[in-house]
């Protein structure tokens, strides 16, 4: 269905989806290895691209109630985790609008040092 | 004698003068005509007691009946006894623009003139006509001024006085007179005689400068260089205005060669033309209430044509817009109609069997490629009588589908960039239809678009896994720039930077000799691809969710974002395009092609008909009338203006009041029997 645009968030570590290899996101993103999803060990990120997004679910977690949607690969739609929309409790405020990405359905890879350049 | 003392003396010209000499609107407004009247009445009185006498010659009949001929004659006296200079004056009056300007002097004249008739006239207009604003006075004068220029000179003589307007002040048309006679001497006198009725008094300095330059450089060519040289000692450098140019003039009088004198002075030498130059700048000092400006009602009714043409949404034809009549009728609002804007579906073409990509006309327009995820490029050949294509061959053997074409300056070549997963891309010569040579570095390399430089010999081409290269013909990587992920490219017209989209929502311009690189266009969103117009100065952004974006690569601003169309997910390619490119085109994935004016954010026309999302559109640059998209749906789509629009009479965008007579855009005269509707499936070849 047409070309697929996907963007390219650069890094030195990159993640990518473990079905099609579309790079998600880099090592700098990530701010917890802390988490666990359906497959086992998931990881908490600031940004990530190249995702499309389910409709929001509410979902009883271990850390509370929070309105989540479930992400899923841009370009091959296999699924990687989910992003919090919003968290009932005060202390898990920090997590809404940060995307987890389980790890068992993600690659770790190697990116290069990108050319920014001044203005 | 009375007339001696009353008119003969300057201080009672110049008040006659001032006394309907308002500030803004250089006496033609009413109420102090009203006092002019009464003045005037007693000096035209004066002026046909005294005058009988010496110019009865002159005089057909003086009768008190306010016939034209009558004011005119009586008009001929008050120059006479104004300025001294007889015979000339009369000569002046035939020929000076300004011919009926001494009008308002007869509206006294003529009410002095009548007075036996009305007594105590109500209409303060004077010569029966009735009374008018200051703007509609201003448009007789314009009217007045016209007439004159086409020759119609008693129709103006006529307008001037029944309406009681007068064209030019009669000081300045004296000096336009002088001016043109070559009369310098009595020009600047004329000139001094003006000096209170300029805006800015030390432009008389300038002007009376101006007119000594021209009365020096007609001295010289003219062998008069005795002359000259006191012209330019005790004239113009007493002035001590412009002294460098006074310099030059100085260097002149060596010259021996008239042809060497006029090209090292950059005039155009002695005669009409150069004085009429001399007069138009001239003119520029004098305040418009004294002398009108030259064709102001062309002027006028150009501006008005230009505006009409700016309001025109669908304006995809060539006018000379500085030309009047080249926009067709004046008598109709110009305005293109819908219908001979591309909107049709000309053809539909379903050779590729799979979703097609990415679609590009050559520069020359003759030629199209087209580009699927079939892997196959297909060349199209443009039939410029019927705005169709054909099928000239298809080329293949590609690993992956085609997701970027790049034409070569030249016509000739085309490269072929593949999906990512390719590393490699192909250059192709499209007459021939065989490859030239491929680019594939290393299987991890991707590949996925490409520009050429000017010269057709070389290109660049890049990609998201970070390879950006400078290549030649060979497929040999001459360059390469280090971490950089391409996603679109083009090349400037100044030949040496190359303009990259990069993943940073950014385009930055690239030197590959020196190695320098800069910003030039930062963006919050994603750049999906991007397109340079034809002239290099604008750049056309398809930025995810954010519509379309102009931008002005020199001053490197957004100029304006097109919206109404969807994208986001999918690349799309957008395109300028028609005549001018005064057209922005675009895909989208709401399955419709998208057209903007430059200047209108909202689109002109929106163009149903694909199934299926539209990836890519792209405009002929030779023949403004005709559009291409491709989509998902696997055809490509060509479109053009209605039937009855179409064929060589009608082609590209007639405007309604355009005769068919008119040169189309495309520049062919010829006229076609019949015009074609095309609907069937593009013929396979």
């Amino acid at each position: 269905m047409g070309r697929i645009f996907l963007e390219h968030i650069g890094g030195t570590r990159l993640f990518s989806c473990a079905t099609c290899y579309t790079v998600l996101t880099n090592r700098t993103e990530l701010i917890s290895t802390r988490f666990t999803g359906a497959t086992g060990r998931a990881f908490l990120f600031k940004r990530v691209v190249n995702l499309t997004y389910s409709e929001v679910q509410d979902r009883v977690m271990l850390t509370g109630r929070h309105m989540v949607r479930d992400v899923s690969c841009k370009n091959c739609s296999a699924k990687l985790g989910w992003i919090y929309e919003f968290a009932t409790e005060e202390n898990q405020r920090y997590k809404e609008g940060r995307v987890i990405l389980e790890r068992a359905l993600v690659t770790e890879s190697d990116g290069f040092e990108e050319h920014i350049g001044e203005d | 004698m009375a007339a001696g003392v009353v008119l003969g003396h300057h201080g009672v010209h110049l008040d006659t003068l001032a006394s309907w000499q308002d500030p803004q609107y250089g006496g033609v407004s009413p109420p102090p005509r009203k006092k002019r009247k009464q003045e005037d009445t007693t000096a035209s009185t004066t002026t046909t007691t005294s005058s009988t006498t010496p110019q009865q010659q002159s005089l057909s009949s003086t009768a008190p009946a306010p016939t034209t001929s009558t004011m005119q004659q009586q008009q001929h006296h008050q120059q006479h006894q104004h300025s001294h200079h007889q015979q000339q004056q009369q000569q002046q009056q035939q020929q000076a623009n300004g011919a009926s300007s001494e009008v308002v002097q007869q509206n006294g004249q003529s009410d002095g003139g009548c007075e036996t008739e009305n007594g105590v006239v109500e209409e303060v207009g004077g010569g029966g006509g009735p009374e008018l604003s200051v703007v509609q006075q201003e448009m007789v004068r314009l009217i007045g001024q016209h007439l004159v220029q086409l020759g119609l000179k008693k129709s103006a003589d006529l307008l001037m006085s029944e309406s009681g307007c007068r064209l030019d002040h009669p000081a300045a048309a004296r000096f336009r007179h002088c001016v043109m006679g070559g009369e310098w001497a009595k020009a600047e006198s004329a000139l001094s005689e003006l000096r209170t009725l300029l805006d800015d008094p030390n432009s008389l300095k300038e002007m009376r400068f101006l007119l000594l330059e021209q009365k020096y450089l007609e001295l010289l060519e003219s062998g008069q260089a005795m002359e000259a040289l006191t012209c330019l000692r005790s004239q113009l450098t007493p002035l001590q205005h412009n002294m460098e140019r006074v310099h030059q003039l100085s260097s002149l009088m060596f010259m021996s060669n008239p042809e060497e004198l006029r090209s090292a002075a950059r005039w155009s030498g002695m005669g009409k033309e150069s004085r009429k130059e001399l007069m138009d700048r001239l003119q520029h000092f004098l305040p418009p209430s004294i002398m009108l400006p030259p064709h102001r009602l062309e002027t006028l009714i150009l501006q008005a044509v230009e505006q009409q043409r700016t309001q025109c949404a669908y304006h995809n034809t060539s006018t000379d817009t500085q030309v009047l009549g080249s926009s067709g009728s004046l008598l109709l609002d110009h305005s293109c109609p819908k219908q001979a804007f591309p909107g049709t579906t000309v053809q539909v073409l379903s050779d590729h069997c799979d979703e097609v990509w990415i679609a590009r006309f050559s520069p020359d327009g003759a030629k199209l490629a087209t580009g699927s995820k079939d892997s196959t490029v297909i060349i199209w050949d443009v039939d410029p009588e019927t705005l169709t294509v054909t099928r000239r061959f298809t080329l293949d053997g590609h690993s992956y589908g085609v997701v970027y074409l790049a034409w070569s300056p030249d016509n000739s070549k085309l490269i072929v960039c593949l999906q990512e997963e390719a590393a490699e891309l192909v250059v192709w010569d499209t007459e021939r239809g065989e490859q030239i040579c491929k680019v594939s570095n290393s299987p991890d390399d991707s590949l996925t678009c490409a520009a050429w430089h000017k010269d057709s010999r070389k290109f660049v081409c890049g990609g998201m896994r970070g390879q950006f290269y400078q290549c030649d013909l060979e497929g040999h990587i001459l360059d390469s720039w280090e971490g950089v992920r391409v996603q679109c490219l083009a090349i400037q017209s100044d030949g040496r930077t190359v303009l990259a989209s990069d993943t940073h929502h950014r385009i930055r311009g690239y030197h590959f000799e020196d190695v320098q690189d800069h910003n030039i266009i930062q963006e919050d969103h994603s750049i999906m691809s991007f397109t340079l117009d034809a002239t290099g100065h604008y750049a056309l952004l398809n930025v995810a969710n954010q519509g379309v974006h102009l931008w002005d690569l020199r001053t490197r601003s957004l100029v304006r974002k097109f919206r109404g169309l969807t994208q986001g997910h999918y690349a799309i390619h957008s395109c300028f395009g028609g005549h001018n490119q005064d057209f922005v085109a675009s895909g989208s994935e709401d399955n419709k092609v998208y057209i903007w004016h430059h200047r209108r954010e909202l689109p002109v026309a929106t163009l149903s008909g694909h199934t299926g999302i539209v990836n890519c559109v792209t405009w002929n640059p030779r023949h403004p009338a005709m559009v291409a998209s491709v989509s998902d749906d696997a055809t490509v789509r060509i479109w053009g203006p209605a039937a009855q629009y179409r064929g060589s009479a009608g082609r590209s965008g007639a405007s309604t009041s355009t005769t068919s007579g008119s040169t189309t855009a495309n520049g062919r005269e010829t006229e076609s029997a019949a015009s074609h509707v095309f609907l069937s499936n593009g013929a396979a070849v």
